[in-house]
């Protein structure tokens, strides 16, 4: 018998609870396992999902029509918050994320925030014809050049990275959290919000570049889950990620637009 | 709705292309190495931690058999 039954038996260590798999982090089977190419298509569906509702709610405006829109972002943020959790600096998840309910949560997510998007967009594209397919298109280029640069590895998401863009999104909440109670007591929302001020452009901007910063998050979090052989549900987290940030670079390239064709 | 700026409308949509086109694509060789570094953001807790598919026990299952020497002499 070999000198070596031990090692042949349970591979380098003797111990056999500490396999070399323990150190794995590929968790699921072949079929099972996230693939680029399958969170490329639910990205894709999802979009086309999210611009026919917005379709919908945009060539039929209505009372009925304004009140699916509140419902749909209402379940919308129930359903990102169910999935993605929600985070605080100092203290971590407040509610954890799990990511094994987005192929639950995405349909929900997609339609209702679509039906609210068509209705924001309606309401610039009346005030200044033609913003909406700029902001689009615009959308779209700062979203390509990201992608790039990280594709190419120019940009890498560290730790600290993360933990700052996480603190400036959270800053960044708190600030679309107080202009609304602003405005709720007030009527009128705070100038540096929708102003058309330097101070507010160059707020826009900032927000315009964590929003795009946001997106390196995204990227990582597909390719990483891809490279890993992460599970399949994946796939939905990380296309319901880059959708969310898509969606709120649009809504804020939307407004700096607005904001520099009000001036 | 198609009276903005058409320049800016033809860099959209060959942005759009270019997105889904690199989204396909698997990342350099260099930022998958850095995947390994220890400062480099690891996401791999996500899927680790909750859901159906955890890691695989890392128990062997399966009956052990007693051997005994005196036997086998």
């Amino acid at each position: 018998m070999s000198k070596h039954a031990a090692l042949d038996t349970f591979g380098r260590s003797g111990n056999p609870v500490i396999r070399s798999s323990a150190f794995d982090t590929r968790v699921s089977s072949d079929s099972e396992r996230m693939t680029l190419d399958g969170a490329v298509n639910k990205t894709a569906i999802m979009l086309a999902i999210l611009v026919t509702t917005a379709a919908i709610s945009w060539n039929f405006p209505s009372p009925f029509m304004m009140m699916i829109s509140y419902i749909g972002i209402f379940a919308a943020a129930i359903s990102s918050v169910v999935t993605f959790g929600f985070w605080m600096p100092f203290i971590g998840f407040i509610i954890n994320p799990r990511p094994h309910l987005a192929p639950k949560t995405w349909l929900v997510f997609a339609a209702g925030e679509g039906f609210f998007i068509g209705l924001i967009s309606l309401s610039f594209e009346t005030m200044f014809p033609g913003i909406v397919l700029e902001a689009v298109s615009l959308t779209f280029c700062v979203a390509a050049t990201l992608l790039f640069l990280y594709k190419s590895g120019i940009v890498k998401p560290s730790q600290n990275f993360v933990l700052m863009l996480c603190s400036a999104i959270f800053g960044i909440f708190l600030f679309y959290i107080g202009s609304l109670i602003y405005s709720l007591v007030t009527g009128v929302s705070p100038e540096i919000f929708s102003g058309s001020s330097n101070a507010s452009i160059g707020l826009s901007l900032f927000i315009v570049g964590i929003a795009a910063l946001s997106l390196v998050l995204d990227f990582d979090i597909i390719e990483q889950s891809a490279e890993y052989g992460s599970p399949k549900y994946m796939e939905y987290f990380g296309a319901m990620a880059l959708v969310t940030t898509l969606i709120w670079l649009y809504i804020e390239i939307l407004r700096l637009l607005a904001k520099f064709r009000s001036r | 709705m198609l009276s903005s700026n058409p320049l800016i409308l033809v860099l959209g949509l060959i942005s759009f292309a270019i997105f889904f086109y690199l989204l396909k694509i698997r990342a350099s060789k260099n930022q998958i190495e850095s995947f390994k570094n220890k400062n480099r953001m690891n996401w791999s807790w996500l899927w680790l931690r909750f859901g159906r598919n955890k890691p695989e026990s890392n128990i062997i299952e399966g009956e052990s058999i007693e051997v005994n020497d005196d036997e086998q002499k």
